[in-house]
């Protein structure tokens, strides 16, 4: 970041995170690629990155970065004890919210549900990804912060309600680490999380649980059914050029080849990269016979939306805002509605400090 | 003096420069900084001077001021507490012939890593893995979300820095005990002092020196704790441990707002000089000496 400002060109390529897309593309760090995407398209580019990873690097309309690693939210759960329990597969959040129930036995450490709750950008990415489906925004249309809707406090209530009652009690604090540790041990029986788990709990050097997973689409909200609105819990991180870049041309060469589909199978066969972003890569036979989740995860990108969070250059302020406090209500301190309250003045405050409410 | 006016000046300047370099031009640097709009993601709209709104956008930040709450609360509790078990433990390990040969064990927590710590305390409070909860389920009581709950990860958070720390405060005091002279204690004996008057009329008032030393370095380390924060909870759950060095970082570094980030760090740093100089002045200079 001191290197970018400094605009010394130093480094060539750097990894952009797509949700700071707008970030640094707003201040002017990052070379468009859509001149180089239509003149000089080397042999070695991927042409079927999963359009939504695109997407996710695209502001203002122009692609900022090539997808080098992204991920979407699908269910894990086990489907012995859903056998066992005679639970069907959760076809929306209520039935999710019951399943997890079924599945909890506080007494025996045993919980329905564990997904990231901890303050930062973990949770709101996920938690989001479900006010989202009930029909909440982050910002309506006039900018101002819409955390304090109707639907946007329903969904948090019933993220919050969901891991208060039925989630591990120290839930809080949960990372992806501690979601997967929770999940590979035994202890959670069904996970919303990241697509790219699959490298860990399939691994039977790291998972106790290998071949008693299923995998599942997310259920649908309130709002419609998911082909409307899916529970995306989209991330992405891009390879991009620095706008000061000496050598362009090399870098966009370079650019391609890392994200080219041979490197991604490379990275994915030898490095365990289960985050690839090129369809066919996903869908070959290799990763197919390695990992049984597949189909659900082809489903769901094409599903995912990349809107569900605002493209804004305020977003790592809006979103310490909404996580901090979702963190919050999760530890059952405060109820969803009053945690959010606190977020929209926190948001209010930002979006005001940024300049949009000027008359 | 034996040095003459010029060698004395050419003696102090290498290490003038390094303090211009290292402290005093970062200070004024900081200062100007905080008086800026000064946000690196948005170089368009320049560095221009904005006064003390940056103060003011601080002073009217709630968080702001919660931050620095729990700051206080590790710098008051955990010391205290260090305080008490490192003099314990000195006490103990003083009475103790050939005690000098276990003293490095107890050091080990202090030249631990800091981020080591951290990352392993967080797995010990671990709800279902964690150690703690282990030996909680085996005597048959509840176990704890340990960093789950605001009021319990603030404890536990100190209960981590007072494991790391009451080493530092144990072996200042530790040393300060073996200087002592034994004369006062002899006589004591003599006159047959109970344990208490020994300890009130004797011990307290000649290590006074060494404990107010004690404090004040582990209050000015508590002040401006992070590593183990940040590898812990970074803040959370909500902003129950986020201490004013937590988020003066996220404002700086996750943020990129480096005016108001340097805003932060100058009240910081008024802060702390205020209470080292009511803490030097508590300390009488002859005793020091």
């Amino acid at each position: 970041m001191a290197d970018l400002a400094a605009k010394t060109g130093t480094y060539d390529i750097f990894l952009l995170d797509g949700w700071q897309t707008a970030r640094y593309a707003r201040a002017g760090y990052v070379a468009p690629l859509d001149d180089l995407l239509a003149n000089k398209k080397s042999k070695y580019y991927c042409e079927d990155f999963a359009p939504i990873f695109l997407d996710a690097l695209r502001y203002e309309g122009k692609l900022w970065g090539l997808p080098y690693y992204g991920h979407v939210g699908i269910l894990m759960y086990r489907k012995d004890q859903f056998t066992e329990k005679g639970i069907d597969v959760p076809k929306t959040t209520d039935d999710l919210m019951n399943a997890a129930a079924k599945l909890t036995d506080k007494a025996n450490n045993k919980f329905g549900m564990a997904m990231r709750a901890v303050k930062g950008e973990d949770n709101p990415i996920i938690s989001t990804s479900w006010t989202w489906v009930f029909g909440g925004q982050w910002l309506d249309k006039d900018m101002k912060p819409g955390v304090t809707s109707p639907e946007f406090i329903k969904g948090a209530t019933w993220f919050t309600d969901l891991l208060k009652n039925y989630g591990p009690p120290d839930v809080s604090r949960y990372s992806w680490l501690e979601v997967q540790n929770t999940f590979v041990t035994g202890n959670t029986s069904i996970i919303f999380d990241a697509s790219d788990f699959i490298g860990r709990i399939e691994d039977p050097t790291l998972s106790q649980i290998v071949g008693k997973i299923g995998y599942a689409l997310a259920p649908a909200g309130p709002f419609g059914p998911i082909t409307e609105r899916y529970p995306s819990h989209l991330f992405t991180a891009g390879m991009a050029i620095n706008a000061d870049s000496k050598n362009v041309d090399a870098s966009w060469l370079f650019l391609q080849w890392m994200t080219s589909k041979d490197i991604q199978m490379r990275t994915m066969m030898e490095g365990g990269n289960t985050g690839i972003a090129s369809l066919s890569a996903i869908a070959s036979d290799e990763y197919s016979k390695t990992y049984p989740g597949i189909p659900v995860i082809l489903e769901a990108l094409k599903l995912a939306n990349p809107n569900y969070m605002p493209h804004v250059p305020e977003y790592p302020e809006l979103c310490e805002a909404i996580g901090t406090q979702i963190s919050r209500a999760v530890t059952g301190e405060i109820t969803a509605e009053e945690a959010m309250k606190t977020a929209y003045d926190e948001m209010y405050k930002v979006m005001d400090q940024a300049g949009y409410y000027k008359k | 003096m034996l040095l003459k006016k010029r060698s004395f000046y050419i003696l102090f300047l290498p290490a003038l420069v390094v303090l211009i370099g290292v402290a005093i031009f970062p200070f004024f640097a900081c200062i100007n900084n905080s008086l800026r709009f000064y946000d690196l993601t948005n170089p368009a709209k320049g560095t221009p001077y904005i006064g003390g709104t940056n103060y003011r956008l601080l002073f009217e930040d709630g968080r702001f001021w919660h931050s620095l709450l729990v700051t206080f609360y590790f710098v008051i509790f955990g010391v205290a507490v260090q305080l008490v078990l490192g003099y314990l433990m000195a006490s103990l390990l003083n009475g103790v012939e050939k005690g000098s040969l276990v003293l490095p064990f107890f050091l080990i927590p202090m030249v631990m890593t800091p981020v080591v710590v951290g990352l392993t305390w967080r797995l010990m409070y671990d709800h279902i893995l964690g150690i703690l909860n282990y030996f909680i389920r085996l005597i048959g009581m509840t176990p704890q979300p340990w960093l789950g709950t605001e009021s319990l990860a603030l404890f536990s958070i100190i209960l981590t820095d007072v494991w790391e720390w009451t080493p530092l405060i144990f072996l200042i005091l530790y040393s300060g005990m073996k200087a002592l002279p034994t004369e006062p204690y002899e006589a004591a004996t003599i006159d047959g002092a109970s344990i208490w008057q020994v300890l009130y009329r004797i011990t307290l008032p000649l290590l006074k020196p060494v404990i107010l030393v004690a404090i004040l370095l582990r209050a000015i380390d508590a002040f401006k704790w992070f590593d183990t924060i940040y590898i812990m909870t970074s803040g959370g759950p909500g902003v129950a441990t986020e201490s004013a060095s937590i988020y003066s970082y996220m404002i700086a570094f996750n943020f990129f707002n480096i005016g108001k980030g340097s805003a932060f760090s100058i009240i910081m740093i008024i802060l702390v000089n205020i209470f080292c100089m009511i803490f030097i002045k508590i300390i009488p200079e002859k005793e020091v000496a």
